[in-house]
This record gives C-alpha cells, structure tokens and sequence, in this order.
C-alpha cells in the first residue's frame, strides 16, 4: 500500500499505481481539508494526479526524482 | 514594433508569394511535383510562423491546405482546378490576415467562419485534424497561450504535442504520464481537464478526465516515437523559430545577406551622387591654374580625373546594391486585382511577366501605388461585365496583363486589357460636356490625343461611380507619381478590344542626366530624358500661327514656345533659333532657348519649400562650382 492516512495527513509514498487511485478518492472525501505528503512519492499514475487536481488538497514535501519533483508537481500545484 | 513581429511580416507575406508562385506553376502544369514540394514546404513554413502569433484560423487554413497536399504527394496526384483556386483563397486570405496582424495585433471575429468557408471550399469537412481529440479546436494556438509552456520554448524552436487518452485507457493499462516521462527532452507540460474538473463526489477514479499538453526541445520525429504506442491519441506539431526559415549556408561559399533600412541606402546614394559633384569643382580649379602654373592645372586634372573614376565606381557600386527585386512589391497585386475584380462581379485572369526584373529601390518603391491603380481602372472601366463579353464575342474571363522588362537604362511595365477600350468620342463628348474644353477644341483633337485625356486632372471616364476606382481620379494622380519617379506614361486604345498603358522608368534613379541651356540671361537644367532632339534652325522659319509660333520640323508643324517669355524675362531674337523639342506631354513642342549648355549628370533634388509651390520646376542640382541650378520641368511648363 502506497498510501497511507495518519494525522489527518495523506502520504503518498514510493510508485503509487492506478489501483491506488480509489483509496486515495476515499481518502480525500473523508478529509475536511486534505494535506497530502509528498516527500516521498517516486511515481504517480495519471489516476494519481488527476485525482490530486480535482480534488486541490494542501500539498507538502519535496519528493526526490527529477521527474516528480521539477516537472509534476509544479503542474499539480499550479492546477491548484 | 514587435522585432520577431516585424520578421513575420516580411518573411510571411515572402512566403505567401512563394505559394502563389508555385500555385501558378501548378497552373500551367498541374503535375509538376517541384511545384507541388515547393507549394507544401511554403505553406508548412507559412502555418509554422502563424502560430507563433493570435492567428488560430490561419494556422487552421494552412494546416488543411498542408493535408490535402500531403494527401495528393501520397498518391502523386495533382490538385483539381476547383483545389487550386481554393489553394489561392487561402493564401490570398492569409496574407489579408497578415495585414490585419499588422494594422490590429490580432484577427476580427469574423476570421473564424472565413477559416470554415475555406477549410470546406478545400474539401474538408472543418476539422482540424483527421483523428485529433480536440474537437476541431486550433489546439496549437491555444497550447502556446499557456504560459508555462509557451515560456519553455527555447530559441531553436521545440515539437508540441496534445496528448488526448482514451477515457478507457487506465483499463487497458495505460499510464499517460509514464508516456509523458519518456518524452526525449521533455520542457514542461500541463495537465488539462477534458471538459470541466468533475467534483470529488462525481469522479470516477478509473476514468481518464484529462488531457495533456507539452513541448520538447526533441525533433518531430523523436517525439513521436514516445507516442509510438497511442498514435491516434496525440498531435504534434513544430513551433518556435521554424518560421523562420534558416539562412541556406553553403559551406563551400558562405553568403551573408544584411537587411539594410532603405534610408540609410538613400543617404549613401545622396552622399555619393554629391561627392560626383563636388569633384567637378576641380574643373575650374585647373582652369583658373592653366593661366598660372600649367603643369600644376595638370596635375589637377590628372587628380580630378582619378578621384573622378573612383566615385564613379562608387557610385555605380551603390545603384547595384539598391537594385532591387521588383517581386516583393507586385507580390501584392495579383490578390487585389482579384478582390478588385470579384467585388465588381468580374472575372479576370491576372497575370504578371518579368516580376524579378531589378531596378532602383526608389522605383520599387514608388511603383506600387500607381500600378495598384492602373490595375484597379483596368478591371472597373476595361473590363466588361462577363455578359457583355460573351455578347460581344470574347471569353467570359478578362485577361489584364502585367509585363515588365528593362530596355537599356529605362524599365517598361506595360499593362494591357482585353476589354472595351477607351472610345476617344465619348471622351471628347464628356471634356466638353464638364467644361472643360470648347466643342471645337475636343474635336480638333486627334483620337490620340483624345484618349489622352483620361490624365486631364479631375476626368472621369465612368458612367457610373464605383467605390473601386472612383471618380476617376487618380489617373491624373498616377501621371504626376510616374513623372516623379522620372517617368513618363502613355496610353494606347483600340476601342471594342482594349487597352495598354505603357510606363517608362529609369533603372537607376541617382542622378539625372541634364542639359543646361540659358534663357533671359539665366540658366536651367532640363532633363535628358523629357527631351527628344535639340536642334538649330534660322529664326525666320518660325511663323506666327494664330496667337502663337510654329515651325516646321521634318514636315510636322511643331508649335514653338520661348522659354525666356514663359518664365517672364525678356525675348532675345537672335537670327539663329535654339530649339529643344519635347514629346513629354503626348505631342512634339518646341522649346526655344537662347543658348544650349553642357551635359551633366546631377543630383536633382525634389522641389522643396517656397519653390514646391513653383509647377514649373522639377528640381534643383548643385553644380560644380557651387552654384545652384533649377531643373525645370518641361511637361508642367509647357503645358
């Protein structure tokens, strides 16, 4: 499981596959205002991320691959 | 202005001259494949500069007229006469376009549904792309006005893609930003919602809602392959500098061209036309010396004679370098004859012989207006309505005919119409029905003469006023900016089959060769070029003829004038009369003169300040010694 709810806080962690796409949507209706931690997500599908526009939780951490980091998230967070 | 804007006007309207170029050839031989390669690499050129400006429906014409293009390399076909003319609609219209970007910044609301007509007169239904997911929308344009990615476009220019998955496509397996992750050279994409972001309590997580959008700084090709997999779900295209169509550099002789501003190559013309001059000052230096020091006015001469061959050489450098293409300036024409012809209900076949003929910037420039309105006259007042040519035996289509070629030193552009002519009888009736001249004074003139009088300041021809060409006009206007461009024109009519008007030029307008005579103790400067023989004869031969003087000059009576009377100074009669005869103005006059001077070559400038408001004078050069000449204008003079 990539994903994983503690202290009101989503975290998204290592590859986060389409599966993880339904969880995540559960997670974020139960949320009132979802934060979601990326520190340490190293892929997302565009499951993942189409969720994560929609649904324009607060997102913080700086994940490590180039890809995610510099390209994907910006865009994430500009959607916002 | 805009310097990347001011680039797309000269290089876009260049491109669209080429098209029509190639367009023309494919007319003539509709299966010459160069043309067709040479059609498809102006328009794909063409569509690449457009998008980088707010031209969305041009982008969206070029791209379709490219597709039925590429359609037609693919089966080595060639276009029907029906998608030629639709080829010509097109370009035709994005050059209107480029006019608009360049008057407005942008295109009026009614370009879209302009976009729709020609995308339909071309055989496409109006969408954009065969399979792209974008609806029929000018996905590019809209892709560069996403700052994220149009500001990751580097300099070189970068490849564009849109990115449309399949809603399915996270069933199959899919994952869209694995296949953005692998895209070589990836700048930056954007996330886009296929329609609008749908709320938490409404998505469905397996669903794919979204759209991407990216540029790479990797070739077309190279981007393509990381679609390799979902081809029907993607578009690409070129963007950045591909407009800008890379200088041709041959390794072997490496050419520079430099974009010179015509100004500066006014001032180095004028600058070394007046250096010719001041050199001629050291005639009378070494005259003044001979008396003196003989060997020394020599040596003068000797100087004078090297400084002379080498502004000489000077100067012929400068004319070549402002010889110029005449092509970029009647690029236009042929698409204004056409708007000009279809807003009169008019069919025409315009066409334009010996474009690249070069001739002096100054002319270049100075042509267009003028032919601009010769050809307008041509199609309103030749040309008959297609009816009336059928019933009076010709082919429904009217042929105007641009030629233009060199003889010599001068340039003839000839313009010629198959239409009705001018009927020397009508205009006779009409000068005197206006007033302006007396019944007998129309009829004494010959049908040359008439139809001459289409110049007459304020005449106009046309039974009803049209907003083409107006009240006519304009044709007195376009003697008075040939004559200034050191022109003259003449028109010749067979009434029933047509006309031609025929324009003579210089090739080089630097400097004007004159001949000095003297009248009333002063002396003027007249152009060569408006004078057809200097003759002397006894002055008995002149006879008083009515109220004024006429001579006989081989068997013709030639109306003689004096110069010195004309311009109000004393009458000299010496036994022996100098005569310079004129044609300029349509008929033979003679100029009487008190004495005939030298030849030169000057630098005439334009009449300037107080003595604009003088007709008679054409100009004013400097001399050798300082002095300053007055170029007088015989046409205006003697008329």
């Amino acid at each position: 499981m990539t994903i994983r709810v503690k202290g009101g806080v989503i975290y998204l962690e290592g590859s986060c596959p389409v599966e993880d796409a339904e969880p995540l949507l559960v997670a974020l209706q139960a949320a009132a205002t979802p934060i979601i931690d990326v520190a340490r997500l190293e892929r997302a599908h565009l499951a993942i991320a189409q969720l994560l526009i929609a649904a324009k939780p607060k997102i913080v951490g700086k994940p490590e691959p180039a890809f995610v980091r510099e390209k994907l998230m910006p865009v994430i967070a500009e959607s916002i | 202005m805009d310097e990347l804007l001011e680039q797309f006007l000269i290089e876009g309207r260049e491109l669209a001259g080429e098209a029509h170029d190639a367009v023309r050839t494919l007319q003539s031989k509709p299966d010459d494949r160069s043309a067709i390669d040479a059609l498809f690499r102006a328009l794909h050129t063409l569509k690449g500069s457009v998008a980088l400006f707010d031209m969305a429906p041009a982008e969206q014409v070029l791209h379709a007229s490219e597709e039925l293009l590429a359609q037609l390399k693919k089966i080595d076909g060639a276009p029907s006469g029906a998608q030629r003319d639709a080829l010509v609609a097109v370009i035709d219209q994005v050059d209107r376009w480029i006019d608009e970007v360049e008057r407005s910044g942008n295109l009026s609301d009614a370009s879209t549904s302009i976009a729709l007509e020609l995308m339909v007169s071309l055989g496409n239904d109006g969408e954009l792309e065969i399979g792209d997911p974008g609806q029929g929308t000018p996905w590019l344009a809209q892709l560069l006005a996403r700052p994220r990615l149009a500001a990751s476009i580097p300099s070189t220019g970068a490849t564009a893609f849109r990115y449309v998955p399949d809603a399915d496509c996270f069933f199959r397996g899919d994952d869209p930003l694995a296949t953005i992750s692998a895209v070589p050279e990836l700048l930056a994409f954007v996330i886009l919602p296929a329609g609008e972001w749908p709320s938490l309590d409404e998505i469905d997580p397996f669903q794919c809602v979204c759209v991407v959008e990216g540029v790479s700084s990797a070739d077309l090709d190279a981007v393509r392959t990381a679609f390799r997999l979902v081809p029907d779900q993607v578009v690409l295209s070129r963007v950045g500098n591909v407009g800008i169509a890379p200088a041709v550099v041959q390794f072997s002789e490496v050419t520079t061209v430099l974009r010179v501003e015509g100004k500066k190559l006014d001032r180095l013309a004028r600058q070394a036309g007046e250096l010719v001059i001041a050199v001629h000052a050291l005639d009378g230096l070494a005259e003044r010396t001979d008396g003196l020091d003989r060997s020394l006015a020599a040596d003068i001469r000797r100087a004078q004679s090297a400084i002379e061959s080498a502004s000489g050489a000077l100067r012929a450098s400068i004319a070549d370098v402002r010889l110029v293409s005449l092509s970029p300036v009647l690029r236009r024409l042929p698409r204004l004859a056409r708007e000009v012809a279809s807003g009169l209900g008019k069919e025409i076949d315009f066409s334009i012989n010996g474009e690249t003929t070069e001739a002096d910037k100054q002319i270049a420039d100075g042509l267009f207006e003028p032919l601009l309105h010769l050809v307008r006259n041509a199609i309103d007042h030749g040309i008959e309505a297609p009816g009336d040519r059928e019933a009076a035996g010709k082919p429904p289509r009217g042929k105007v005919v641009l030629a233009i070629a060199p003889s010599g030193d001068r340039l003839t552009v000839t313009l010629s119409d198959d239409g009705q002519g001018i009927d020397p009888e009508r205009l006779r009736r009409s000068v005197t029905a206006k007033g302006l001249m007396t019944s007998d004074a129309a009829a004494a003139l010959s049908d040359a003469q008439a139809t001459r009088l289409i110049f007459a300041p304020g005449f106009s021809t046309a039974q009803t006023v049209t907003d083409v060409s107006g009240r006519g006009i304009g044709m007195d206007a376009v003697q008075m900016a040939v004559e200034r461009l050191q022109g003259s024109i003449d028109v010749e009519s067979t009434p029933g089959s047509g006309t031609t008007l025929r324009i003579s030029l210089p090739l080089n307008a630097i400097t004007t060769r004159l001949l000095t005579v003297s009248a009333g103790g002063e002396l003027y400067g007249l152009r060569l070029d408006q004078i057809a023989e200097t003759l002397r004869i006894d002055a008995a031969d002149i006879h008083a003829v009515g109220q004024g003087e006429a001579c006989v000059v081989r068997d013709r009576t030639v109306p003689v004038v004096n110069l010195g009377q004309l311009l109000g100074h004393a009458c000299e009669n010496s036994p022996t009369a100098r005569l310079v005869l004129t044609e300029a103005t349509g008929e033979l006059i003679a100029v009487r003169v008190d004495a005939l001077g030298e030849r030169l070559d000057a630098m005439v400038r334009e009449r300037t300040g107080l003595l604009s408001a003088v007709p008679a004078i054409g100009g004013t050069a400097v001399l050798g010694d300082g002095g300053v000449l007055l170029v007088l204008d015989l046409p205006e003079l003697v008329q």
